[in-house]
C-alpha cells in the first residue's frame, strides 16, 4: 500500500533558492566562527557615576510624617477635649427644656398626699409637738398650698394638657414636699 | 536575585539595584553601542542615555520580551540616532541593491581584525550588519528599529557583506 502510494503520489523539486541560501550558509561559516569571537568591551566607570548624578534618589522612608501627623492631631484632640470641658466663665447661663410626664407627676402627688394625710391624723392625737408656733406656722403653709394643689388638680381636669398649670402644680407640689420634709424633722 | 525583584526594587529607586542591574548588562550593550557607532566615546555616551531611560521608563516594561531584549532595543535606536547626529553617516538609500552572494573561502577570520574591519564600514551598513550577523535580529526587526524599509535592511547588509570581503582580503 506505502509503496504504491510512493509511486502515484506526485514529488516536488524545491527552487534552487534554497540551496543557494544553504551554500550562502556554509560559504559564510567563516564569517560566524569568527563573530562568535568577537571581543567585548567594557564600559569606562565614569559612565556609571554620570548615570548616579541625573537618577532620581531613593525616596526616604516617611515613617516620620505618620508620626509627626499623629502627633498633631493628638494634640489637637486633647487641646478640644480640654476646651470642651473646662469650666469657663463665661458659661454662666444654661438652657434646658424637660418634659414632665403627667402620670409620673400623679404618682409624685399621691405620695405627698399620704404624708399630708399621715401628718393631719398625727396632729389630732393632740401631739404637743403641733402645737409648737414654729411647726403650727409651717403646718398653716403646708395647708394653704394643699388647698391650691388640689384646686390646681381640679382646674387640670383629667387629661391634664395644660402645661402652665402642670408647672405651677409641679412647684407647689415641690414647696409641700419641702414643708412636709421640715415638718417631719421637728416630730 | 530574580529578574523581577530586581526590577522591583530599581522601581523604588534603590541605587544598588540599579548598579545591580546595570553591572548585569553593560558589557553586553557597551559592546554593542561600540560596534554601531565605531567610537568609544560615543559608546560611552549612548549607553549613559540608554541605562538612563531604562530606569527612567522601566516603570513600562512588560514581560513579553526579556529584559536584555527590552533594554538592547533602546539602545540600537539611541546608538542609531546617535549615528545619524554625524556627518559621517551613509544614507543607507544610496548603496547598491546586488544581492550575489559572497565567498568568504576557508580560511579561518580573526576576530580581532574582522571587529576592526567591521568598524571601518559605513555607519548604516555597519548598523544592519552588526544587528543581524551579531545580534541575531531579523530584516523585520532591524527596519523596524532603525526606521527603514526591509528591503534596505537586505540591501545594507548584502553590501555589508561584500565590503567585508573585500577588506579582509587585503
Amino acid at each position: 500500500m506505502s509503496d504504491l502510494l510512493k509511486h502515484k503520489l506526485p514529488t516536488y523539486t524545491p527552487p534552487e533558492s534554497v540551496w543557494e541560501a544553504v551554500e550562502q550558509g556554509l560559504n559564510e561559516a567563516p564569517l560566524k566562527e569568527a563573530l562568535q569571537h568577537l571581543p567585548m568591551h567594557e564600559p569606562h566607570p565614569q559612565v556609571w557615576l554620570e548615570l548616579t548624578e541625573t537618577l532620581p534618589t531613593a525616596r526616604p522612608l516617611r515613617w516620620w510624617r505618620y508620626a509627626a501627623a499623629a502627633t498633631i492631631t493628638g494634640l489637637l484632640c486633647f487641646v478640644g477635649y480640654v476646651f470642651l470641658h473646662s469650666p469657663s466663665e463665661d458659661a454662666k447661663l444654661t438652657y434646658s427644656q424637660e418634659k414632665a410626664f403627667p402620670s409620673a407627676l400623679l404618682a409624685q402627688n399621691e405620695a405627698i398626699d399620704q404624708q399630708y394625710e399621715q401628718l393631719q391624723a398625727f396632729c389630732e392625737t393632740k401631739t404637743p409637738v403641733c402645737e409648737k408656733p414654729e411647726f403650727k406656722d409651717l403646718k398653716h403653709q403646708l395647708d394653704e398650698l394643699t388647698i391650691a394643689s388640689r384646686q390646681l388638680k381640679e382646674a387640670l381636669g383629667k387629661y391634664n394638657t395644660d402645661a402652665s398649670l402642670s408647672s405651677q402644680l409641679s412647684d407647689i407640689e415641690h414647696e409641700r414636699a419641702e414643708l412636709l420634709k421640715k415638718l417631719s424633722e421637728r416630730i | 536575585m530574580t529578574e523581577n525583584e530586581l526590577i522591583q526594587r530599581c522601581l523604588q529607586h534603590d541605587r544598588s539595584a540599579q548598579r545591580l542591574l546595570y553591572d548585569r548588562y553593560k558589557t553586553a550593550m557597551y559592546t554593542l553601542a561600540y560596534r554601531m557607532t565605531g567610537d568609544f566615546d560615543q559608546a560611552n555616551s549612548v549607553l549613559q542615555d540608554t541605562f538612563l531611560a531604562v530606569f527612567q521608563n522601566l516603570s513600562q516594561y512588560r514581560s513579553e520580551a526579556t529584559l536584555g531584549a527590552w533594554i538592547k532595543a533602546i539602545l540600537v535606536r539611541k546608538a542609531h540616532r546617535s549615528s545619524q547626529q554625524t556627518p559621517a553617516y551613509l544614507l543607507m538609500e544610496t548603496l547598491p541593491t546586488d544581492t550575489s552572494s559572497v565567498d568568504w573561502g576557508n580560511d579561518a577570520i580573526d576576530a580581532a581584525h574582522l571587529e576592526k574591519v567591521i568598524l571601518s564600514l559605513p555607519e548604516g551598513a555597519r548598523a544592519v550588519f552588526v544587528l543581524i550577523e551579531v545580534e541575531g535580529y531579523t530584516h523585520r526587526e532591524v527596519a523596524e528599529l532603525l526606521g527603514v524599509s526591509e528591503g534596505t535592511s537586505k540591501s545594507q547588509l548584502n553590501y555589508a557583506k561584500k565590503r567585508l570581503r573585500e577588506l579582509l582580503k587585503n
